[in-house]
């Protein structure tokens, strides 16, 4: 266990060098000028020159690359020229707020995604697994940014029952910071009204985020409820009058989790992706958006550490999965061995 | 167990933290109002765009204000009495003003704020680069002297916030970028309270300002940074914000005469937006071929794209603007027969051409689709390549496209001359088509020191026609600023040096 888990942390570690080089370079390309830019439109040649100068991008380009991943060793991000602070710094007061969106999407995701996975895999064919079927296929063929206005427009401007962006409300005192997760946040500031005001908050960009991912996540788990099922332990369970309930989560269920993980691991690459859009269009104030206003005015160092940190979520979460997979079923563990 | 006990934890926090945090405060005194972007900076001498100036403009003050109504008309700031003497300006400063730390305002905050504007060389240094030395000549006397005799310093100092020695000197090692770049202490009306990165920065009202505020002012102020003007413009409708800028022009002529709501008009553009040609790549190097693209140009169909509210510019300088030509220069409109000509003089036939266009102005789209389907009917064609900023502006200036599609205005009130030297002088930022004129490049340069308006305004007509001779630029439109402010609000104003912002001091509740 142990040498498999080293093996894939020098992978996962390789994988984000990579990352770094190939965007490091890529970024490079574009023939841009970020000190142009952190100078104003209206200053001089020489006050563009000594910014150059002062960030090192007059230097030679394997001087700046060997500078970079050298700073990037030690921990060093390098130096965000648009909010002229620490990437790292940026990072910490944008993290939390991306984390949240993500975690309370994902499992929000989990939760529906497999509750219609089962309510379709009862009968297979059936009107309610069409339906379903339906439902899902349209939600993922909206595209990101039109469900996004599409469900402002509606629960915002028309009904008025949600806000149309942010993390909290706009005139209201934010809790006091402690972990970042403004859920959490409200509750241990002993708020509850902020606690509410937070989820409220929260549903219309998860809701696009997990509209949007249902239909794979649903069909995918469906598929395997529906393969398990045909199995010859479950007619043996039924035989022995074990309740449907029963076989379903205590038998079924655990067989057809691998796949089911597998799936959910894609499906998170693509919510870290997509979560660019979604904060653009809430004004959700997390690295999405921070990536966001990098790009605009190619900001080097903030777009190459973006890179490595979603790079690096999408890593741990498939060594977590990679992890999880010989706990969940006992055959992949003697494979592996 | 953990997952029991964390639970428990947060329950326990929820009973007992509920003393000391509100959330839903009474708050009817404060002002939100949407910007489009969140600034790079707060220090007033890096400040370069329309949502850094919303937070510099209402926390730190000026020497010298302006009449918006006439922007040659100067008005008493920091500075009471002003007088100018060849190349030496004397200014009498206002006495008892305080920063918001409490220490006072004098003549060494104006020398210390003017020499660190001028050694770091950006934000609105440019307009007054033109000062060679700043004497501190008593507490409340401060002289400054230019390289040249200048009739502009006055009116461009109304650009200038000034900072406190103390803050200048305290931070000197970097000349204080850091702590500027996120830290504020002004004698402004507002106070700066916190900016919380991708969401807002909050201000409160100062109410030892040495100014007038309304009769309900705001106590406090959220500047909102909502990227999307959709949002800005729906935020607006639904309540959440008080005002917003860059609300998108269809939506705020439907949001200002709905119901609930008044529309605020002014000037501020210059051109909305300008299409720059590039004078050294082909075919655009070819002044006739120029001529053709001006002439076969259908402005009908960008004024209408702004449903009626612009106007055709004749040239680079609004008719509003101090000393204008403009009334007595003939009208741009589309020829197509004089196009046709113009085409045949230059030899070119069937020619391409590429345009960049900075990303995220719809308007910009449009006029490069104009310019493509107008040029179409001369057998040109034009390829738009929608770049970011940087990318479209370095696109042209590298000799990769033809054209650029740029939004004009002047930050000076009255004088023009910095306009020029940004856009049609040698070496300026927005010069991407890389116009040289000799004639013009002496004309700016003696424009500042002709004491005379008359004489001043004869120059300046010859400048403005050098460069429509040129064919450098086309003008598409000229719109006019479109605020909707609901009726529950009062106070805005257009300020025609500054774009579309709110100066918080003059808003207030009904």
């Amino acid at each position: 266990m142990i040498a498999f888990l080293f093996k894939r942390l020098v992978w996962g570690l390789l994988v984000l060098i990579a990352v770094a080089v190939i965007t490091f370079f890529l970024s490079r390309v574009v023939p841009a000028d970020p000190a142009a830019f952190l100078a104003g439109q209206n200053a001089s040649e020489e006050t563009v020159q000594r910014i150059r100068a002062e960030h090192g991008l007059d230097r030679p380009l394997p001087e700046q690359f060997a500078s970079y991943m050298i700073g990037l060793a030690k921990g060093d991000l390098g130096q965000s020229i648009r909010t002229r602070r620490s990437v790292s710094t940026d990072l910490k007061q944008y993290l939390p707020a991306t984390l949240e969106l993500l975690t309370f999407s994902f499992v929000l995701y989990l939760a529906i995604s497999f509750s219609l996975a089962v309510l379709a895999a009862r009968h297979p064919g059936g009107t309610v697994d069409g339906t379903i079927r339906l439902i899902t296929m349209i939600g993922t063929g909206i595209p990101v940014f039109w469900l996004g206005m599409t469900l402002q427009f509606f629960f915002f401007y028309k009904l008025h029952w949600l806000p149309l962006g942010a993390r909290f409300p706009i005139r209201e005192t934010v809790p006091p910071v402690v972990s970042g997760f403004l859920l959490i946040d409200s509750l241990l500031a002993g708020s509850l009204s902020a606690f509410l005001a937070s989820l409220k908050h929260l549903t219309l960009p998860a809701a696009t985020i997990v509209v949007n991912l249902l239909a794979v996540g649903t069909r995918l788990s469906r598929a395997a409820l529906i393969q398990e099922q045909s199995r010859l332990y479950v007619r043996t369970a039924r035989g022995k009058g074990l309740s449907p309930n029963r076989i379903l989560f205590k038998h079924i269920l655990r067989n057809a989790l691998s796949p089911i993980l597998t799936a959910t691991t894609m499906q998170f690459g693509y919510m870290i992706s997509w979560v660019i859009l979604v904060e653009v269009i809430f004004d959700w104030p997390g690295i999405g958006l921070y990536a966001y206003q990098s790009f605009q005015v190619f900001d080097y160092s903030p777009v190459i550490a973006l890179a490595i940190v979603s790079t690096a979520g999408f890593v741990i979460i498939n060594l977590v999965m990679d992890l999880l997979y010989p706990v969940i079923d006992p055959r992949v563990q003697s494979v592996g061995s | 167990m953990k997952l029991r006990n964390g639970i428990l934890g947060i329950a326990l926090g929820l009973m007992m933290g509920g003393v000391s945090y509100s959330a839903f405060a009474d708050d009817a005194s404060t002002f939100v109002y949407a910007d489009a972007g969140e600034p790079s900076t707060i220090d007033p001498a890096k400040a370069n765009v329309n949502w850094e100036f919303t937070v510099t403009r209402n926390i730190y003050d000026r020497l010298i204000d302006f009449d918006l109504a006439d922007p040659s008309k100067l008005l008493p700031a920091l500075a009471t009495e002003w007088t100018q003497d060849g190349k030496v300006w004397t200014f009498k400063l206002r006495d008892g003003v305080t920063f918001h730390d409490g220490s006072p305002f004098d003549a060494t905050d104006v020398k210390a704020t003017l020499d660190r504007l001028l050694k770091i060389g950006q934000g609105q240094s440019y307009l007054v680069d033109d000062i060679a030395s700043v004497t501190v000549v008593d507490p409340m006397t401060v002289k400054i002297e230019t390289k040249q005799p200048t009739v502009f310093l006055a009116s461009n100092l109304s650009r200038i916030e000034m900072l406190s020695h103390v803050d200048i000197d305290k931070h000197k090692d970097d000349q204080g970028q850091a702590w500027f770049n996120e830290n504020a202490n002004g004698t402004g009306p507002y106070e700066f309270v916190s900016w919380t990165r991708g969401t807002q920065i909050e201000l409160k009202r100062n109410d030892k300002w040495w100014g007038k505020f309304p009769e309900k002012p705001f106590d406090r102020v959220l500047d909102r940074f909502v990227t999307d003007g959709a949002n800005r413009a729906r935020g607006l409708e639904g309540g959440e914000f008080d005002l917003a800028n860059f609300v998108p022009l269809d939506e705020a002529l439907r949001i200002g005469t709905s119901s609930g709501f008044h529309m605020v008009e002014g000037n501020n553009l210059w051109a909305w937006p300008a299409i720059y040609l590039n004078m050294d790549l082909a075919p655009t190097n070819n002044k006739d071929f120029r001529d053709a693209l001006v002439k076969a140009f259908d402005y009908n169909a960008m004024v209408q794209s702004f449903q009626g509210k612009a106007e055709v510019g004749r040239g680079p300088i609004p008719a509003w603007f101090p000393g204008s030509p403009e009334k007595e220069e003939p009208e741009i409109k589309t020829d197509l027969d004089a196009a046709k000509a113009a085409l045949a003089k230059s030899g070119l036939a069937n020619a391409k051409m590429k345009c960049s266009v900075p990303a995220g102005f719809p308007e910009f789209r449009f006029a490069a689709t104009v310019l493509q389907s107008s040029a179409q009917q001369l057998g040109v064609t034009v390829e738009i390549e929608e770049q970011p900023f940087v990318e479209a502006i370095t696109a042209i200036k590298s000799d990769k496209s033809n054209c650029f599609v740029l939004g004009n205005a002047n930050l000076s009130p009255s004088d023009a001359t910095k306009f020029f030297s940004a856009h049609y002088l040698k070496g300026g930022f927005y010069n991407s088509g890389k116009f040289f004129d000799q004639t013009l490049q002496d004309l700016v340069a003696k424009l500042p020191t002709i004491a005379d308006a008359t004489e001043r305004g004869k120059l300046l007509k010859q400048a403005a026609d050098i460069v429509v001779d040129s064919h450098y630029v086309i003008w598409t439109a000229r719109p006019k600023t479109v605020v909707p402010e609901p009726d529950r609000i009062g106070g805005y104003r257009i300020d025609p040096a500054e774009y579309i912002n709110a100066r918080f001091w003059e808003m207030y509740s009904k």
